[in-house]
């Protein structure tokens, strides 16, 4: 046809006209956009990865691993009793707007993070943001934290005063949320400070245009390895397969989220390398204990039987997954090897479902307050490290459910609703999972058990689980510590708290000529050590 | 004349009243409480208070569509209930990347349906015209989501010729004085983004320009063919003009008006066609931002556009219906 | 759609009275087209398959996923392929064609009702009821039918009813504009006087003689605005707003399978939107050819 000759000689005639994006230019393959760029009130690992880059903590992750090395603190000592923490802060470090970074400015963040009279903490609650981290990690707010006292003693010296010992707590303050934001800037844009964040890090805020890209540059003046790239561009490409189109295009040079079927296709491109993040992500599936079906034991060991979990693995994850028994990845040092999984078994599940007596199955459920209404299966509406493709992992488990009777309507919606839906206990099931932030089990385990009842954990109270990783968080001696996080993943396989499906390598791939990305266990990766050749 | 064109603008009054009715009962639409449910879980007590004083809920409805109308002719369209921007802001931000994309999706059609037409009418039931007649037909029966995913794989993934989504290759250090890239770019002289924003719009311009160039074919057809009966053509025939120049200098020209009346109605197809076009080619316009406004029930977003949308449907088809008649001496309107 | 425009545009022929039959006189005009022909075979073809498919074949998409056949190419055994959850695609696609052409076709005729009640009442009555009406039509009209859709299903939620819903909304002004023309013009038809001269009343006037002649064009209409009505269909469940996974539906299908296209999986995609675009042709084939049948004076328009 005409239409078609013609349209190839143009695109012939533009073909050879593509840019060479400039060296100085690193875009990055995201899998979304941030929900915003606060670090104290993110959980996601979208807005993470812009805030790491912006933003610096008291102490960071060495390379790869999960120990912890200085960052804005030089050097740290602790007291004997393991309660004071005194912190030498770096000298000379400013914030992208020109403040200095002294001591003041560390006991200002705390403060914002611990008191909820804090202008700035204040306002942030009442726009609907919590410091859900703070409160998981330090156990809760004011009087009710673990940490006592923040105080200056001199311009760069730090001094935390901890109610109690807490074994990983220079492991938490390397985690994300407790990365340090300029004073001037939160007091400057209040609630809107997650769209115009300050920080110290290696590279500045430039713009986010919404739905597009955030732009970053590099931070000329940074206190550590400057970075090469001079130009980072944080790119929201939500479909996994057009992220990949991307990159072997050359229009952006790394992606995270590759869908598992592409592994295959990113191995064999000469163009391109494909790096796996060391597993320290779980994917699991949690049950509404406000719903009254699932409030009964057996009904929750019949999902158990039902869902042929290996299957999913090999089938799903493109050869990066593993069979998840328990909640921690078996690379953590509190994962319990002697622990016995449920066997897949729909016979099995079948006559466990006659037992509490649904031998019709179940599709419609009743709520604690005498509401029915059908059984939703919520998954979420995007690609997430654990569930790298959570729509057909759903729709393979609801058929293993459908197969021994459990009929569910599956559902989805956009991932901050989601993630809302079910901070507020409102989903009956739903798939969620979480990659950890600082290579202690407590990270793992206690964000969600050590406060039973929670709503959102789906309502889910056990007090002797909460109870035995409290003891464990209390404790120094790791050999103890792991005998309780043993003892608690038995705990929770035997209540069958949760279905525990997977867990993942996620996959990254980079063009060839990318050096120097190094890919974390707790997904935070910084662009100054990357360069391209 | 010129009364016409009065009478007739006046006419849109009422439309628009009614349009902006139907677009505020949307809110009403919602099943439940509209500010909870457009809060969703981000309901604080506060925020729900304030959203209902926002919208007036607490109010009787007819001063609520008096508050919504008068806002909206004042520019304001409400706020984004996810990220509190203006809505009104940020279509206006929006709308030339889809302009942009809508005019390159019209220029195609254009420029193949108008020729393809002619010539099916010409050479009346040869192989071309059944040929150019079933792929018009095609045309019109093509679901462009699907269309756009078989270009994309084809020229995107197969060949490896053309980029599957957004306007410029990422990285590009190019500041776009009014958000029509390339006119920005040709105006600034930079001939290589220029040729990259090109490459960028064929894909989806491909895309949406089929439905319209398989209606303009048809219609160029039909039209065609009736102007070629008539008995002037005859005459001009008879008194041995070429048939070049009877066809392309009387018969077409005749011939275009009422393509051009279907041209017009293909303003409101392109602009409803770009929400799944832009959708498969992440086109930053408005259609993928109301595509991500549904998926995160930004329900004010949806409003804003529909609303705008539609102003712009009954205005092209006014400014149609005026030149129309302006052009064709046949009509008389006093 | 313009066809739809041409359509309201080209007066209806009174048929009673002449040759011995007009319908089938109509329908010899009707197969007489090849294109019309082929469309009537096409639309036979996808309606039979909608009809048949349950019966002679049992599937629960519920259970349907069979993760060690994953993605494989077509094959004797799996002549469109699988899926992403090893799902036949062939067995969806049919299946699908139920709920596609189903939805078109229960919306259409919500639409059809609706819509010419409406429009042959505004016709009738003229006046206030006309005006009212015929403005109600004008402002659905000033929005692009799509989007339309789109805007409502967003905001009740998504689903295969909100989907009917919105789908016949949107389709009622064509409808009420046709058949009020041809109230408008058969009413001063000599026929209609008479009958009215010899006593009938108003009603029995209005369902006993205009009714039954402005049906040509009607049954035009319908045919191409089911056409339209799967493309709508389709739209909304690729946006996610229409059938819900795992119910097979064409629009649904090419939105779970569209992400494999970089793996180079063509089938995923390729045919469930080919029967998106062959059953929408089939129906406008035979819309064209039913246009030309019933309204010999147009010829071979």
């Amino acid at each position: 046809m005409r239409l078609l000759t013609l349209t190839s000689l143009l695109v012939a005639a533009l073909v050879s006209a593509a840019p060479a994006a400039s060296a100085q230019t690193f875009v990055f393959g995201a899998q979304g956009e941030p929900v915003q760029l606060d670090p104290a009130v993110i959980t996601d690992g979208i807005s993470s990865r812009l805030t790491r880059q912006i933003f610096d903590g008291l102490v960071k992750y060495r390379g790869a691993t999960t120990e912890v090395e200085p960052a804005l603190a030089e050097k740290w000592e602790v007291s004997r009793d393991g309660k004071v923490w005194t912190f030498q802060l770096r000298r000379s470090v400013k914030f992208h707007d020109g403040t200095p970074l002294d001591a003041a400015a560390i006991v200002w963040n705390f403060e914002r993070w611990w008191k909820a009279s804090h202008p700035q903490h204040d306002n942030q609650v009442k726009a609907g943001q919590t410091f859900e981290y703070w409160e998981a990690q330090f156990a809760g707010f004011d009087d009710k934290s673990i940490v006592g006292a923040v105080d200056a003693v001199g311009t760069h010296t730090v001094r935390i005063t901890l109610k109690e010992p807490q074994a990983p707590f220079l492991a938490n303050l390397a985690m994300f949320v407790f990365d340090i934001a300029s004073p001037k800037a939160v007091e400057r844009w209040g609630t809107e400070f997650g769209k115009h964040p300050v920080g110290t890090g290696a590279y500045k805020f430039v713009e986010w245009k919404p739905n597009q890209e955030v732009v970053l540059e590099a931070n000329a003046d940074y206190w550590g390895q400057k970075p090469r790239i001079k130009r980072l561009v944080i790119r929201n490409l939500k479909d996994n397969s057009q992220r990949l189109g991307a990159l072997k295009a050359g229009e952006i040079h790394g992606m995270e989220g590759l869908n598992p079927d592409d592994v295959g296709v990113v191995k064999n491109d000469a163009n391109l390398q494909l790096l796996l993040r060391p597993t320290n992500t779980t994917g699991y599936i949690a049950f509404n204990y406000k719903v009254k079906e699932f409030q009964d034991k057996r009904v929750r060991q019949a999902f158990a039987h039902a869902i042929n979990k290996r299957g999913i693995v090999d089938a799903l994850y493109g050869g990066t997954g593993l069979v998840a028994s328990q909640f921690q990845p078996p690379a953590l040092w509190g994962y319990n090897r002697e622990l016995k999984d449920y066997e897949y078994g729909p016979s099995h599940a079948q006559a466990l479902l006659r037992e509490a007596g649904l031998s019709q199955g179940l599709s419609d459920i009743t709520w604690e307050d005498g509401k029915k209404e059908p059984l939703v299966f919520w998954y979420m509406s995007r690609s997430r490290p654990y569930f790298p493709n959570p729509k057909e992992i759903a729709e393979a488990m609801a058929a293993d459910l459908a197969k021994v009777g459990v009929k569910t309507q599956l559902q989805t919606t956009e991932w901050a609703v989601y993630l809302d839906k079910r901070k507020n206990g409102q989903m009956p099931l739903y798939m969620l999972g979480w990659t950890g932030d600082n290579g202690d089990p407590d990270n793992f385990l206690c964000y969600f058990f050590c406060q039973p009842g929670a709503a959102r954990e789906g309502f889910y109270a056990n007090k002797p689980l909460a109870d035995v990783l409290l003891r464990a968080q209390k404790l120094t001696q790791q050999s103890e510590r792991a005998k309780l996080y043993r003892q608690a993943e038995q705990l929770l396989r035997d209540d069958v708290g949760r279905l525990f499906v997977a867990n993942n390598q996620p996959p990254l791939a980079f063009a060839k000529r990318v050096k120097g990305y190094v890919p974390h266990p707790t997904g935070s990766e910084y662009f100054n050590t990357v360069e391209m050749q | 004349m010129r009364r016409y064109a009065i009478r007739r603008s006046l006419t849109i009054v009422p439309v628009l009243l009614g349009v902006s009715v139907l677009v505020f009962s949307f809110i009403h639409l919602i099943p439940g409480d509209p500010a909870l449910t457009m809060l969703g879980e981000r309901a604080t007590p506060e925020k729900v208070a304030e959203v209902r004083a926002r919208l007036g809920l607490d109010r009787p409805i007819w001063r609520q569509y008096i508050l919504y109308i008068g806002n909206a002719l004042r520019g304001d369209l409400g706020v984004s209930i996810v990220r509190g921007d203006p809505v009104a802001s940020d279509l206006l931000r929006r709308f030339p990347a889809t302009v942009e994309l809508a005019v390159a999706a019209i220029v195609v059609a254009i420029a193949f349906g108008i020729p393809i037409g002619v010539a099916s009418a010409v050479w009346r039931n040869s192989p071309l015209d059944s040929l150019a007649r079933l792929g018009a037909l095609a045309g019109v029966s093509m679901p462009i989501f699907w269309l756009g995913l078989v270009l994309a794989w084809f020229f995107g993934v197969q060949l490896r010729l053309l980029p599957t989504g957004f306007r410029l290759a990422s990285g590009t250090a190019f500041v776009p004085w009014t958000n029509f890239v390339v006119l920005d770019a040709a105006l600034q002289r930079d001939w290589s983004t220029l040729a990259d924003a090109l490459r960028h719009l064929i894909l989806p311009a491909l895309a949406l320009a089929t439905i319209p160039l398989a209606v303009i074919a048809r219609m160029t057809r039909a039209s065609m063919l009736e102007v070629l009966s008539r008995e002037y053509i005859r005459t001009a025939e008879a008194k041995g003009l070429s048939r070049r120049a009877v066809i392309l200098r009387h018969a077409l020209r005749n011939a275009l008006l009422p393509v051009l009346t279907v041209i017009g109605l293909q303003v409101g197809r392109l602009l409803a066609g770009a929400i799944l076009t832009e959708t498969i080619f992440s086109w930053p316009g408005i259609g993928l931002w109301v595509y991500e406004s549904i998926e995160s029930r930004d329900y004010a977003i949806v409003q804003g556009v529909s609303l705008f949308i539609a102003v712009i449907v009954v205005g092209v088809n006014l400014v149609t219906d005026v030149l129309y008649a302006a052009v064709d001496p046949r009509i008389k309107y006093e | 759609m313009t066809t739809l425009d041409v359509a309201v545009d080209r007066r209806a022929v009174a048929m009673t009275g002449r040759g011995r039959s007009p319908a089938s006189a109509a329908w010899r005009r009707l197969v007489a087209s090849p294109a019309a022909r082929a469309g009537l075979i096409m639309v036979a073809a996808f309606v039979l398959v909608a009809l048949v498919t349950p019966v002679v074949h049992l599937y629960d998409a519920r259970t349907d996923a069979n993760l060690t056949s994953r993605l494989r190419p077509p094959t004797a055994a799996h002549p469109f392929g699988t899926d992403s959850l090893g799902r036949d695609i062939l067995v969806r696609v049919v299946h699908a064609t139920r709920v596609s052409l189903g939805l078109a076709i229960s919306a259409v005729a919500v639409a059809t009702v609706i819509g010419s009640a409406l429009g042959f009442l505004a016709g009738y009555l003229r006046g206030r009821v006309d005006l009212v009406v015929m403005f109600c039509m004008d402002i659905v009209l000033a929005f692009p039918a799509t989007l339309l859709a789109i805007a409502i299903v967003a905001m009740i939620g998504p689903g295969l009813r909100n989907s009917l819903f919105a789908i016949s909304l949107v389709s009622i002004p064509a409808y009420a504009r046709l058949s009020r023309s041809s109230v408008l013009e058969l009413r001063e038809q000599e026929f209609v006087l008479a009958a009215r001269g010899l006593g009938c009343s108003g009603w029995r006037v209005l369902a006993g003689h205009i009714v039954p002649n402005s049906l040509p064009p009607l049954i035009v209409q319908t045919t191409l605005s089911i056409a339209f009505a799967i493309l709508e269909a389709a739209a909304l469940g690729f946006l996610g707003l229409g059938a819900q996974p795992p119910t097979p539906e064409w629009g649904a299908m090419l939105a779970d399978s569209y992400k494999y296209f970089t793996s180079g999986a063509w089938w995923v995609f390729c045919f469930p939107g080919a029967a998106i675009m062959l059953s929408v042709l089939g129906f406008n084939l035979l819309g064209d050819g039913l246009r030309d049948a019933l309204d010999p004076r147009l010829g071979q328009g």
